[in-house]
């Protein structure tokens, strides 16, 4: 249940007795647990001349890093009595997302965009593993209802009071410590849906849209439009500028179907493209990112985004399938897989500040306040059964 | 950590700027540019703006602004922010010095967030791309610290973003390409928040750090976004912590659990929680030539993590002790492990002849090796030794992430 360790990435630990460490470099003080890495080179220390082949250079111990095991276990106190509030929720043995158990006697909120079709199962902080069903779904903030099949479970104690920036927040699993900590990134916040894309770039010289280039993994090349193109009119509505356009295109979902006008030399070309989510270009471009080519402004015309921005998102640790579109989320800067949503966000009492609701990127994971966790949740406790 | 000019400097204002300007020798220069590029390299390191292709290396530039600016002097802290004793374990293990630690970073978080900026400018001649990154306001007349491959070069013009949406106008000043520190100043009339520089002389390993910034470009709805982390690993040259980073962040600013400034956000790994930034002491030894407007230096990265010219790639391979020596665990297919036609579960036992003990030594001095090498293996039951010359493409600078 545990994350693996972090590791020592860039240097390689060593038993503290292989290296001597230099007085420079740390102070006097008992500094009990800190190992010595080292790596040739001459920079460690600023007095050291150019000619000394190899200086030590220290690196911390994955263990006392902020999710290093000595700092976690700070938290045991925080997970004592919460871990009984959370399940580990599987589909066919495979475990998909964490539960927070807000009735004792088996009434669990989780994720539900990760409950694909299978046999449901929840693992309780015993050890024991229970059947589960799926009573109701709210769409609009992912959150499912589920019951399962044990009794005597401890209700997650809910924490409404506001957060604010750099408050500890731990992300309990079954495990006697947290999963992972962290601290709460900024203020509450709603996440618009994905910006949807037609998925070109556009020439930057003069005002006309004249289409560049053809985004991967946009609906553009399907639509048959071509570099070299002019876009004359969005669903029967003439275009003058890039500008005109991209404005048009931002009120529109991710999924609906546009009809363009193209002009291609002398030709009238009428097509219709379907626009594609921000999320799915990027998925598919981070996938397919061979060369670092320029940022994809898209029919967003927004620079510094696009295909290394997304690569970037998704480097360290997956990102949750379901990460844009919530009422309101607690943005907090805990390093979570995607299955590690959908159980307690605790604070330093063991309360729950929130519902973790999504991985949405490298420095970003989202949870739904308690409060309209809990009213969510006490909707869907009164919604017939599907 | 012995004390420096440039530290020095910062804490007494009538040190000249003579000292302040002390550079280091080109030797030595070299070397520490080799291993710093083989810290990042190793995590696999990439800028955090969008490669709008930096056309470092050209003449300097005088900036706009006839006086140079002087670094800002640092404030002593007030005895009330005497750090407890938790600041000094290795790691917390009450929930008291837990709550310590989070009433100390929320503090600073709340007291430095007003200074941190979002910075736009126009690409490389004006052109249609922006380049957003973060940076961080230090002087209340509006002298800004930020990474050198977010200004780019010195005189352009930028746009920066105060949290509660406020925008001036400025200019990039002093741009050093090798350290990835870059200078702006604000040009239109302060005063500004602005957030005190630390130094690092007391800077330890384990230090609890705040990292500020607009990850993903400035977004009214989440104006500043605070991440915490501990100094992991650092040097004269770079310093690595596990506070989370993304594009957008660069150039922006970390801070000590006092709220003083010590380094800037540079590039980051493949994993989330191994992340780069300059740090303070670099602007405060380079700082008269940062001040002035010059641009200088070759950025140490581009775009994915992949190295610049002839040589491409980097190492590209992770290591791990064996009794013989050092196992090849991983073998990226564009790095240099990969040309040397190094395998995964190669065992390897000598570098030119030198027996292997640690993964960082060999995977370090592979990449910096600039002439012919000899990697002696085992694989499998066989001893080979392979043999590699690099093409150094850019002479003289081959090596590791050329």
């Amino acid at each position: 249940m545990r994350k693996a360790s972090p590791r020592i990435l860039s240097i390689v630990g060593l038993p503290r007795s292989v290296f001597c460490l230099p007085s420079s470099a740390l102070r006097p003080r008992p500094l009990a647990g800190w190992i010595v890495a080292a790596v040739l080179g001459c920079l460690a220390a600023p007095g050291l001349a150019a000619q000394e082949k190899s200086t030590r250079v220290l690196a911390l111990t994955g263990s006392y890093r902020k999710n290093g095991e000595a700092v976690r276990d700070a938290f045991k106190f925080v997970s004592t009595g919460a871990r009984n509030s959370v399940v580990e929720v599987s589909v066919d043995g495979k475990a998909v997302a964490l539960g927070t158990v807000v009735e004792a006697d088996g009434l669990v909120a989780t994720k539900a965009s990760e409950l694909i079709a299978g046999k449901l199962t929840a693992k309780l902080a015993s050890g024991r593993v229970v059947d589960a069903r799926i009573l109701a779904t709210d769409e609009d903030n992912d959150v499912a209802l589920v019951k399962i099949e044990a009794k005597g479970l401890t209700a997650v104690h809910w924490n409404d009071g506001e957060t604010a920036p750099g408050e500890w927040v731990a992300t309990q699993g079954l495990d006697t410590v947290p999963d992972a900590v962290g601290i709460i990134s900024g203020i509450p916040r709603k996440i618009l849906p994905p910006r949807a894309l037609i998925g070109v770039t556009f020439s930057s010289v003069g005002e006309t849209p004249l289409v560049d280039t053809l985004v991967p993994g946009s609906g553009s090349a399907r639509a048959g439009i071509q570099p070299g193109d002019t876009i004359l009119a969005v669903d029967g509505k003439a275009m003058k500028t890039r500008t005109e356009l991209i404005a048009a295109i931002r009120e529109l979902p991710a999924g609906r179907v546009v009809k363009l006008q193209l002009q291609r030399g002398t030709e009238v070309i009428d097509t219709s493209v379907t626009l594609t989510g921000e999320a799915v270009i990027n998925a598919a471009q981070a996938q397919a990112a061979g060369r670092g080519g320029r940022g994809v402004a898209g029919a967003g015309g927004r620079g510094g985004r696009g295909d290394r921005n997304a690569q970037m998102n998704l480097m360290g640790s997956g990102v949750s399938k379901r990460a844009d579109e919530f009422d309101l989320v607690l943005q907090h800067d805990t390093v979570l897989e995607p299955w590690q949503c959908g159980g307690p966000l605790l604070d330093l009492y063991g309360r729950a500040v929130g519902l973790n609701i999504a991985h949405a990127g490298r420095v970003a994971s989202y949870a739904l306040p308690a409060k309209l966790a809990q009213k969510i949740i006490a909707d869907l406790k009164v919604r017939p059964a599907p | 950590m012995s004390a420096r000019p440039g530290i020095a400097a910062i804490d007494n204002k009538s040190v000249s700027a003579t000292v302040l300007s002390t550079s280091f020798t080109s030797m030595r220069s070299l070397c520490e540019r080799a291993v710093l590029a083989a810290f990042r390299f190793f995590a696999g390191a990439v800028l955090l703006v969008s490669p709008v292709g930096l056309s470092a290396g050209e003449a300097p530039v005088v900036a706009a602004s006839p006086a140079v600016p002087a670094i800002p002097a640092q404030p002593k802290p007030a005895a009330s922010l005497r750090l407890s004793a938790v600041f000094r374990k290795p790691a917390p293990t009450t929930i008291t010095e837990l709550r310590t630690i989070e009433t100390r970073v929320k503090l600073v978080v709340a007291q430095v967030s007003p200074a941190v900026v979002a910075v736009t400018l126009r690409g490389p001649g004006n052109s249609n791309a922006v380049i957003s990154g973060s940076a961080v306001v230090i002087s209340a007349d509006g002298l800004v610290l930020s990474a050198a491959h977010v200004g780019g070069t010195p005189n352009r013009d930028v746009t920066f973003t105060f949290p509660d949406g406020r925008t001036a106008k400025g200019k990039t000043l002093g741009t050093d390409h090798d350290m990835d520190a870059g200078l702006m100043r604000i040009t239109d009339a302060g005063p500004w928040p602005f957030a005190p520089v630390g130094d690092l002389t007391d800077a330890r390993l384990g230090d609890w750090v705040v990292a500020l910034g607009h990850p993903g470009g400035f977004d009214p709805q989440r104006p500043v976004v605070a991440r915490l982390g501990r100094i992991i690993m650092k040097t004269a040259k770079t310093m690595q912590t596990d506070c989370t980073l993304l594009s957008g962040d660069s150039g922006g600013p970390l801070f000590d659990i006092s709220g003083r400034v010590i380094a800037i956000h540079s590039s980051i790994s493949a994993t989330a929680e191994d992340n780069f930034h300059v740090p303070i002491t670099t602007f405060m030894e380079t700082w008269a030539r940062l001040a002035n407007g010059e641009n200088w230096g070759t950025p140490v990265l581009t775009a994915g993590g992949r190295g610049r010219g002839g040589a491409g790639g980097g190492v590209g391979a992770t290591g791990s002790v064996v009794p013989e020596g050092v196992r090849i665990d991983t073998v990226n297919p564009t790095g240099r492990a990969q040309r040397v036609q190094l395998q995964a579960g190669d065992v390897v036992l000598k570098f030119n002849g030198k027996a292997v003990t640690s993964p960082a030594d060999f995977l370090t001095q592979l990449g910096a090796t600039e002439e012919k090498l000899t990697v002696t293996i085992k694989r499998g039951d066989r001893q080979l030794d392979l043999d590699y010359t690099p093409n150094t493409g850019r002479g003289g600078r081959g090596g590791v992430v050329p």
